[in-house]
């Protein structure tokens, strides 16, 4: 080792020759991975499945769309501001903006939009073409277009800029929309497509008037969602504020937010429909047992200590159909001492609170229903009347499947049926049952209970609809306020729940209005008219049977009553439009004289009605 | 010794040429322009120039002056260089500072490395690399038995190279800083200054180098980019992955030349630092080995020499520009194969520019003159060897 600084020198040289190995086996890695063969393989176009509601009509689906960018050397320097400026124009955007951020962006390459139709970039073609402009780009990728636009934007979500699933039934179902590019034929692969339970019809219109409730209640937001009550298929499913599928990146995320299924939020009065159902189907109390409302509940604590739960009048004795009635807090309260803190937990757990629904929901929240482990003194009573437990909609919702199904809780479905690009049927969604924990006898007084709540003294007469039986509830609930984490005094949730018709529910429909900021914040106020028109809106559309709606039920047998044939009595009738076939047994008559002019109907006769008729008479009657 | 000292009274002597070392930088040269010629034909004609435009602006407009500068860096005296070293240096350092002045500097890419001369951009960063490894050459071999008197031996070449780096990061141009300090460091650890320096140096050094990543939105974006190649605000890693891209369609054969496509339009600006994403879509994995193989046989000629040549400025030159040739030609090939952040490192002999052949040209003159050296004493001393035979 005479030699000045070898082992400094091997170091180097090995350091760069490991640099070198790396970066080789970093190459053989990245070239032989895919082996190409002679040239380009052929390169298979992967066409995403569509997304359709449950008639077929389209709501999401593949197209072209184009990337326009820019290359900053390529720029002709002296007409740069000029043709960025053509370039702007055709693309709809503010011209002297363009022009500032190309300046301003230290790359050389940008884009300057993204996803743009086709008919735009044929325009910029042109454009491009006449000015004799360089240095712009236009790259083809697949795009996805929402024809529908808002109409049901959460439940539909959308895909990122690679055309893979990032929100909504596009994240749930990337495995069947995606196409397969091993699968394809001829350069081509196709995706699955995906038909949703929703219908449009009913999502249109509901969002309709959801809209116009959100503005009149100058509301934060409005969920709605509505169930088929047999199936658990979701018919509507609403979130507003929502935002153009299309251009969901100009949208405010708020918007993004799926207020049906991941939104919670304390329900309110409207869950002690849930808390009563749990307290009678566990035996709690049955429709006699009566408590006392005496304007609030007070109950001592084995620690000393006296919990009072307040109610919002003085009901006196209450039983099961008045505390539905009347809304009364402390009535739910005494009820609810009637069974174990386990007992109520582990029931309404049963009805799907604190779990996810299972709606076919890329993400659901469980909402927050603490382990009765956590509960305080107060708990058992608070619960019962619908605060101290986080709901979303879509639970709120299908609990109530189990009072339409004579005790069956069913798992709500949004995914109706996959179909393979050529149309063969891969899978239809069941119904799927959750387990039976109430009887059908208490299903039923739980519903006519509810129906009570439209009487005239109950909450939800603004619900009722006269000629359709509806079971309904309503609830105001107090929301917190994150900053004081106390109740906030501005902030409420007004939210209704009807099944109907009550006799043989068919349809449950479930809505809060968050946040109102308008006349009033009841849910009696303001929710249960929006309830009351969205009933109407389903009751038309499917034609389900009211009271004064005259539906008869046809024989199938066609019966035409023969017509009277025309008589003359004392007096002249007005044969006035009367056919010639019912005047031929005129004919026969002895003692008058009848004088048939022309064919057709009568058009003139003599004498004129109402003259005495007298034997040996003569009738002239013209025809035409 | 004496056979070394009746050496350099030797005339130039052909035999002193190392042929396999000149094969290779003529290859590397060559297909350089080849390939250049194929990759910037289409860029070319979509920014409305002929399809020759940049490899014929390489061949007669560039070459000829780093022509020039080869064959002075063989033939001008390692002697007459370290006179004149010093003077350079701070000429190099003003050079620096024009891109800085506004008016004569010109930004282009978010950074300020060129200043107008004439029709065309000069990059004096570029310049500034050989001439690093020279002046850090003679000052660190002329102090070479003082180098534990950190303040007094180690610590004035720092300053100049810290300037000159600052300069440069000034310039906004991260990446050549990374270069020159890399080659900065190397130079500093052959020369066999102790390493209680390098420990201190990379105290300071690591946390600066942190913040200046932290502290820049458009370096952290490109880090960012790196890590995670689908978050790209700013459309970074476009040409990283359109080389990618053309490395896979590349496979073991390529495409042959000409042949290549994603070059046309894929990869924006690919005449520059992702050339060599052509070369490899155009000849595959195995165009990629030949070229490494060039360079190694290349580097091997180099280093070999380091442990023939008794001058410790010839073999500290060699050492130097050997591994700024090799670091940068890896660096390069490494952001092309996104194994490194995406850098503007041009690709020696490959990549069109006129500044970088400059630089590799005079690195390359220096080198082939240290090796002239080497063989000279070692075939003169294998002669003098015979001539004891013979005697």
């Amino acid at each position: 080792m005479e030699r000045p600084g070898l082992i400094r020198r091997i170091i180097v040289l090995g350091c760069l020759g490991l640099f070198a190995l790396a970066i080789v086996w970093r190459y053989a890695g990245l070239a032989l991975a895919t082996p190409s063969g002679a040239g380009l393989a052929p390169r298979v176009v992967q066409v995403r499945g569509s997304i359709h509601d449950r008639s077929g009509r389209l709501l999401a689906v593949d197209t072209d769309l184009y990337d326009v960018s820019v290359w900053k050397p390529a720029l002709d320097s002296t007409r740069q501001a000029e043709q960025l400026g053509l370039v702007a124009t055709s693309l709809q955007l503010d011209a002297a903006e363009l022009v500032r951020r190309v300046d301003d962006v230290p790359n050389d390459f940008l884009y300057l939009a993204r996803r743009i139709d086709s008919d735009t970039v044929r325009q910029l073609i042109d454009l491009i073409e006449a000015n004799g402009i360089v240095g712009i780009n236009i790259d083809r990728v697949a795009g996805r277009v929402y024809p529908e636009k808002n109409l049901a934007a959460q439940l539909i979500g959308f895909v990122g800029t690679d055309n893979t699933g990032l929100a909504g039934a596009e994240a749930a179902f990337e495995n069947d929309l995606r196409a397969d590019p091993a699968g394809g034929r001829a350069g081509f692969a196709y995706g699955n497509s995906v038909f949703l339970t929703i219908d449009v019809d009913i999502q249109f219109r509901l969002e309709q008037i959801c809209r116009e409730a959100m503005a009149e209640n100058v509301a934060e937001a409005v969920v709605m969602v509505a169930l088929e009550a047999r199936t658990g298929k979701v018919l509507a499913y609403i979130s507003l504020p929502d935002f153009d599928l299309n251009h969901f990146l100009d949208a405010d995320q708020a918007a993004w937010t799926d207020r049906v299924s991941i939104y919670t939020y304390e329900p309110g009065s409207v869950f002690k429909v849930f808390s009563l159902a749990s307290l009678l189907s566990l035996g709690g109390i049955d429709q006699a047992s009566s408590f006392i409302c005496d304007g609030s509940f007070e109950r001592a604590t084995s620690g000393g200590e006296t919990i009072t739960i307040r109610c919002l009048g003085t009901h006196g004795q209450v039983n099961l159909t008045k505390i539905l009635e009347y809304s009364c807090n402390a009535g739910a309260a005494g009820a609810s001492e009637t069974v174990t803190t386990g007992d109520f937990y582990q029931r309404l757990n049963a009805f799907g609170f604190g779990q996810r629904p299972g709606a076919d929901r890329p993400s659901e929240s469980s909402g927050l229903f603490r382990d009765p482990d956590s509960w305080s003194a107060r708990s058992k009573p608070t619960i019962a009347m619908g605060q101290e437990i986080l709901v979303t909609a879509m639970q709120m919702a299908s609990a109530a499947t189990v009072l339409a199904n004579e005790g069956t809780l069913l798992r709500p479905r949004t995914l109706e049926a996959v179909y393979s690009h050529s149309g063969e049927l891969l899978m239809a969604a069941p119904v799927v049952p959750q387990g039976r924990f109430m009887t059908a006898e208490d299903a039923r007084i739980i519903l006519d209970a509810m129906e009570a709540v439209t009487l005239e003294s109950g909450t939800g007469r603004r619900a009722r609809i006269d000629d359709l039986r509806m079971s309904v509830k309503t609830g105001t609930a107090q929301m917190i306020d994150p900053a004081t984490r106390r109740y906030s005094d501005d902030d409420f949730i007004a939210s209704t729940l009807a099944l109907f018709p009550s006799e043989d529910p068919q349809y449950i429909v479930y809505t809060a209005i968050i946040k109102p900021r308008g006349e009033s914040i009841y849910g009696g106020r303001i929710a249960a008219p929006l309830i009351r028109e969205a009933a109407l809106l389903i009751a038309d559309l499917y034609g389900t049977a009211r009271g004064t709606t005259p539906v008869a039920t046809h024989s199938g047998r066609v019966v035409l009553s023969s017509p009277l044939a025309i008589d003359i009595g004392g007096t002249m009738p007005d044969l006035s439009g009367v056919p010639k076939r019912l005047l031929t047994s005129l004919l026969t008559r002895r003692d008058l004289i009848i004088d048939l002019q022309g064919d057709g109907y009568v058009a003139e006769q003599s004498p004129a009605p109402g003259t005495p008729v007298e034997s040996g008479m003569t009738i002239v009657l013209r025809l035409r | 010794m004496s056979a070394a000292a009746f050496a350099m009274e030797k005339p130039v002597d052909r035999t002193r040429n190392d042929y396999v070392l000149l094969v290779c930088l003529l290859l590397l040269a060559g297909l350089g322009l080849v390939n250049l010629y194929s990759a910037s034909y289409g860029y070319a004609v979509a920014i409305g120039k002929e399809p020759g435009y940049f490899a014929f602006r390489q061949a007669f407009i560039f070459l000829p002056p780093a022509l020039l500068a080869f064959l002075a860096g063989t033939f001008v005296k390692f002697d007459t260089v370290r006179r004149l070293i010093g003077p350079a240096m701070l000429l190099a350092i003003l050079l620096l500072a024009l891109p800085l002045v506004p008016g004569i500097g010109i930004t282009k890419n978010g950074a300020s490395r060129w200043f107008g001369v004439g029709r065309f951009m000069f990059q004096p960063s570029e310049l500034f690399k050989p001439l690093l490894v020279l002046y850090l050459a003679h000052i660190l071999g002329k102090k070479s038995d003082r180098l534990s008197d950190l303040v007094n031996s180690v610590l004035p070449p720092l300053i100049i190279a810290a300037a000159g780096i600052g300069l440069v990061l000034l310039q906004n141009d991260f990446s050549t800083a990374i270069v020159l300090t890399l080659i900065a460091v190397v130079m500093f650890w052959v020369a066999e200054v102790p390493v209680v320096f390098f420990t201190a140096l990379a105290s300071i050094g690591i946390p600066l180098f942190a913040l200046m990543v932290l502290t820049s939105d458009y370096r952290l974006k490109r880090v960012l980019g790196f890590l995670v190649p689908s978050f790209d605000p700013a459309d970074i890693s476009y040409q990283v992955n359109g080389s990618l891209r053309a490395i896979r369609s590349g496979g073991l054969w390529g495409k042959g030349f000409g042949q290549g496509v994603l070059k046309l339009r894929n990869i924006p600006e690919v005449q520059s630092d992702f050339v060599f994403a052509a070369w490899v879509e155009e000849t595959g994995l195995l165009g990629m080995l030949l070229f490494v193989a060039l360079w190694a046989v290349f580097l091997v000629r180099v280093f070999a020499a380091v442990f023939r040549v008794s001058d410790h400025y010839a073999a500290l030159v060699l050492l130097g520009m050997g591994s700024y040739l090799g670091l940068q030609t890896l660096l390069n090939i490494a952001v092309v194969s996104g194994v490194v952040p995406a850098t503007g490192i041009p690709l020696p002999f490959f990549s069109a520019g006129g500044s970088s052949l400059l630089s590799v040209a005079i690195a390359s003159g220096c080198i082939n003159q240290a090796v002239r050296l080497s063989r000279g004493q070692a075939i003169t001393a294998a002669s003098a060897d015979r001539v004891v035979n013979y005697v």
